[in-house]
């Protein structure tokens, strides 16, 4: 099961916080303009 | 299913929100470049947003959790990472290819390398390709499961709404939304997981319901099955949405991290649909949801089960989302098909922007209406998936490879013949399968025996991709005799 749950916990790192550094990477783009 | 008004409020509020991006965006059109690929200015954190969100759709979010009820590990190691090789591909060599060449859409590469016969092929093919099917129909089921409204009415609904923001401002409303849209559909997806995994007691709650079947890699379909999925990976190379954009770029490095980007995150939400569907697999096993579950709606009824009001309205918000990228990048694709690469060659070579952009709104409508029309014929996902991926591979990976390796005028004929030649081969493989094929239930399938062989509706492209590659050899002779 351990690696079942380590890819789990990969994709909730990267859906969850990993989405919201790219959304904050993009605001941050669209107040340079 | 009952939708709590909270949960309804999410939606209505995140509705408007698209219209009135739309709307704003709309005084920024001048130019077609600017409809069609934001005036070239795409920085790399908006193109992930906009690959991501628009790539995946309702066919990724039901069918692979649907089909991972069914197959279980198997959808994400062996029907999935052959994409996130190709996508590997593209993010570190077609960037490379296509910088600076001042093309808009794939049928300009082909046109500059063998003219309009085979500019014409890759447009039609793309047009059918583009044609956002999956997302419509998985929007006619939503609407259906979740406010009980007949199928035609959620797949007319969503259209409407998507078309209405792209009308108005195009690519940069588009990809505008997109990043709204790829922040609610990954973020609800990360909230979902775990409340989902914890629900049915982990992958050991999961194993000790459905057994060790769901868990093997390889799958236990037969091998040329799964072969022929894992070849449907190569229609990431011809993708249509993945050119529009690159062309969209501000440059190649904003392309290649974007695209490196974006293969994380599709292998995590890969896993994520993955994991949900074999939940809702162990759920079906233990009697929690009916056995005879239509696989396309294990994912909203694992869903609905393990998650509360609010949260369920971020995640119907995400589902929405999620079907509404790919819905408006995909109309915006094929209206420019209709536009760009057809209209304007063979009847209009002269046509300005401002009538370029008049006819792309109009075709942005048609193209809906088209696409509302076949979704509601289409009863998988899956399947669907399979026959829009068949098209465009067969009709433009040989041609697109040699004019990307080897770039040059190359001999009109050769172009079209391989092109035409594709296309033809995989709609009469398919009509062939229709008509003369049986049903093979346990994969949900046709199948035909042709000469003590067993052949699979989902073999097209081991027929049509020899088809092409004859049809380029034949035309290079014949062309240069001629």
């Amino acid at each position: 099961m351990i690696l079942w749950d380590v890819l789990t916990w990969l994709a909730i790192a990267v859906l969850g916080p990993g989405a919201l550094i790219i959304l904050a990477a993009f605001l941050r783009d669209l107040r340079k303009r | 299913m009952p939708v709590h008004l909270l949960d309804l409020g999410i939606v209505i509020a995140y509705l408007a929100g698209m219209i009135v991006v739309g709307y704003l965006v709309a005084g920024r059109i001048r130019r077609f470049a600017d409809f069609f690929v934001a005036g070239r200015a795409l920085t790399t954190p908006i193109l992930i947003c906009t690959l991501v969100s628009s790539y995946y759709g309702l066919d990724a979010l039901f069918g692979d959790s649907g089909d991972a009820a069914r197959e279980g590990v198997v959808v994400w190691f062996t029907y999935g990472r052959p994409y996130t090789l190709a996508l590997l591909v593209t993010a570190l060599f077609l960037a490379r290819k296509l910088e600076g060449t001042g093309f808009l859409t794939i049928s300009d590469v082909l046109a500059a390398t063998y003219g309009p016969a085979t500019q014409v092929a890759s447009a039609v093919a793309s047009f059918l390709y583009a044609l956002p099917i999956l997302a419509i129909m998985g929007l006619a089921g939503l609407g259906q499961v979740m406010f009980g409204l007949p199928l035609w009415a959620g797949a007319v609904i969503g259209s409407l709404l998507s078309v209405a923001y792209v009308t108005m401002g195009g690519f940069w409303a588009d990809a505008l939304t997109d990043t709204v849209q790829f922040t609610i559909m990954c973020v609800s997806l990360a909230v979902a997981l775990p409340l989902i995994l914890h629900g049915v007691g982990g992958f050991a709650g999961i194993r000790q319901a459905v057994g060790a079947g769901l868990f093997s890699p390889l799958g236990t379909a037969p091998p040329l099955y799964t072969v022929a999925y894992a070849l449907t990976a190569a229609s990431v190379l011809v993708e249509p949405l993945f050119y529009q954009r690159i062309f969209a770029a501000r440059d190649r490095r904003a392309v290649r991290d974007a695209f490196l980007w974006g293969l994380l995150i599709w292998a995590a939400y890969d896993w994520a649909t993955t994991a949900v569907g074999m939940a809702g697999a162990a759920l079906m096993t233990t009697g929690v949801l009916p056995a005879d579950l239509p696989r396309d709606q294990v994912l909203l009824r694992v869903v609905a089960l393990y998650l509360p009001v609010g949260l369920s309205g971020l995640f119907l918000g995400g589902v929405l989302a999620t079907a509404m990228s790919t819905i408006d990048s995909y109309l915006l694709l094929a209206a420019g098909n209709l536009v760009y690469d057809i209209y304007r060659p063979l009847r209009r070579p002269d046509a300005d922007d401002a009538t370029l952009i008049r006819y792309a709104r109009v075709s942005l409508v048609i193209s809906a209406v088209v696409c509302v029309l076949i979704g509601l014929y289409f009863e998988r996902i899956k399947e669907a998936w399979n026959f829009m991926a068949s098209i465009l591979t067969s009709t433009l990976l040989i041609p697109m490879a040699v004019a990307l390796l080897a770039p040059g005028r190359r001999p009109p004929l050769a172009g079209a013949l391989a092109s035409w030649g594709g296309l033809g081969a995989v709609a009469v493989f398919f009509l062939v399968m229709h008509v003369g094929g049986t049903p093979y239930a346990e994969l949900e399938t046709r199948r035909l025996t042709v000469a003590g062989l067993e052949v699979l509706r989902e073999y097209a492209l081991f027929f049509a991709l020899p088809v092409s590659a004859l049809g380029y050899v034949a035309g290079t002779i014949l062309g240069r005799r001629a």
